[in-house]
């Protein structure tokens, strides 16, 4: 840390609190600035205490002893700042946690920029799923927080809610905008089943919302502020969603069938190599036609696996109408693993449909021309994984 | 409602009744054959039955892959190639995974058989596709030489 950098720190009273607490250091020393490096970063001055209200706007600066260095006032919107008791406008986020850039007076947030001088957004929402029919403050798409900014706040741009410091609030408004804990449960129809946290530590994969947190599939770990705090990722957690997906191809009654049936096991093993479930449910769901091949009915063997008794996971073997030599399996489930476990080093990590499929190639799974292969492997397999996800949803 | 526009709608919901498509019983070993056509319209040497080979698809419990279609896979080396889905309606025929409609000219012959049938009118490759739940349907009309893959 170097000169003129600040050392911050925050943390929350609960984890369901907007109440969080902040703590900064200026650091460095002018005369020591040429030297820089760690040395120098140990040269931070007092600690400055900040109190936010329950919107996250500071409203008092306290020493480390309690001794009050500044107090804030401002308007509903952010506007008519005014500083007291001898402080100084020193924090980043001077509005309801909003990031104020100081050379356009304005707030960054993650998809908008809001200006407290004029209390509204600069842009429109670009979230239509924001429109309220019940509210007509969401029809003003330029309005904070739907014209309530002593009661709700929007970190993002795209979702006015009860809690700043929650997950729900790094969201885009999925449910009915109670502020209630099934905000995201309730927008689980709308949007992809696929989650994709911005922790790496979670993975890539599919999560499940147990009512108050979402649970990795394959580990159990739970994602939330807390988790990620614990982490040091930072909070909020900023999760993203796959686009919006609605139920598509439910004509296709064995597919869909196919797919509830073995949803959950190929989550383990799409977990395992670091890909989308529907990579592994779509490349199975080609191989075996929906599971209608003779050998996804006779043996389980849902990804054409060849090898035998001796392929991993494999419990016999069992022979094509051609004769050769094929896996048979206990289970779905087996099947995948054996999958994963010969050709995961090809696929693992690799989540884009047409590059997972055309690893497949590469490593010989089909040889993707003919005349003992398909030469449309790629299009057809990464067509099939992409009208997968909304076969997932439904009915 | 006067009685000379009831008796006419009558008629209408008669004439419709009668019209209505007959399913036609597709055997296995029919629907093989149009399969095995569409394997060598494809370009594969199907005499070779240690490699290509060709089956029903159908549900551990029996149910069709696709209501109101006969469906065969064709394989390659226990792989499948396609899953060759064939109206029991019109004897079109599609692959729903690649969203695929096969329109080549030997098959032409059978459909309109099954369509004689049935009494049904042809889909389009759109209605087709709704049917197989895939979307932007392809019709292939020329065979493939395999030289020329």
């Amino acid at each position: 840390m170097r000169w003129g950098q600040r050392r911050s720190f925050h943390w929350q009273v609960a984890q369901s609190s907007a109440l969080r607490y902040s703590v900064f250091q200026d650091c460095g020393c002018p005369a020591l600035a040429l030297l820089g490096g760690p040395r120098n970063a140990l040269l931070c001055g007092a600690a400055h205490f900040q109190h936010q209200d329950w919107l996250g706007t500071e409203r008092l600066r306290t020493t480390y002893n309690g001794g009050v260095e500044g107090s804030f006032t401002s308007l509903p919107f952010g506007d008519g700042l005014t500083t007291a008791s001898g402080g100084s406008d020193a924090d980043a986020s001077h509005y309801a946690t909003l990031d104020h850039d100081y050379e356009s007076d304005t707030e960054h947030a993650d998809f908008r920029q809001y200006s407290s001088a004029q209390g509204h957004w600069l842009s429109p929402d670009p979230y239509s799923g924001s429109y309220d029919f019940s509210n007509p403050q969401s029809f003003n798409r330029y309005v904070y927080a739907t014209n309530n900014p002593l009661g709700l706040v929007d970190a993002s741009g795209l979702n006015a809610c009860v809690d700043n410091a929650s997950i729900y609030c790094s969201l885009p408004n999925f449910g009915d905008n109670d502020g209630t804990a099934n905000e995201l449960s309730e927008g689980l129809s709308t949007f992809g089943p696929s989650v994709t946290t911005s922790a790496g530590i979670f993975g890539t994969g599919n999560f499940t919302w147990n009512g108050w947190a979402w649970v990795n599939n394959y580990n159990g770990d739970e994602i939330d502020d807390a988790a990620a705090e614990e982490e040091g990722l930072g909070t909020p957690l900023v999760m993203s969603f796959g686009p919006a997906i609605s139920p598509s191809g439910c004509s296709a009654t064995q597919a869909v069938s196919f797919i509830k049936t073995n949803q959950a096991a190929a989550a383990k093993v799409a977990q395992q190599l670091g890909v989308p479930t529907q990579n592994v449910l779509g490349l199975s769901g080609i191989e075996s036609t929906w599971g209608t091949s003779n050998a996804a009915t006779q043996a389980n063997n849902f990804f054409g696996l060849h090898g035998g008794a001796n392929a991993p996971f494999a419990t016999g073997v069992w022979y094509t109408g051609g004769g050769q030599a094929m896996s048979s399996f206990p289970s779905y489930l087996a099947s995948a693993q054996s999958f994963a476990e010969q050709y995961g080093g090809y696929v693992q990590g690799v989540t884009n449909p047409t590059a997972f499929a055309q690893a497949l190639v590469t490593a010989g799974f089909n040889p993707g021309k003919a005349p003992l292969g398909n030469p449309n492997f790629v299009r057809d397999t990464a067509a099939t994984i992409n009208a997968t996800p909304g076969r997932m949803l439904c009915p | 409602m006067s009685l000379v526009p009831s008796i006419f709608l009558l008629f209408l919901m008669f004439a419709a009744s009668q019209a209505q498509s007959v399913i036609v019983h597709i055997t296995t070993s029919d629907a093989v054959d149009l399969a095995r056509m569409i394997a060598s319209d494809e370009g594969y040497d199907i005499q070779n039955t240690e490699v290509y080979y060709f089956d029903s698809l159908k549900t551990r419990d029996g149910k069709p892959l696709l209501k109101g279609y006969t469906s065969v896979g064709f394989y390659i080396r226990g792989n499948i190639r396609s899953s060759i889905s064939i109206s029991e309606t019109t004897g079109q025929a599609f692959d729903m995974n690649s969203c695929e409609v096969f329109d080549y000219p030997d098959l032409k012959p059978f459909q309109e058989r099954i369509a004689h049938l049935s009494k049904t009118k042809r889909k389009t490759a759109q209605e087709l596709a709704d049917d197989a739940g895939c979307s932007s349907p392809k019709v292939l009309t020329n065979p493939i030489s395999l030289a020329g893959r």
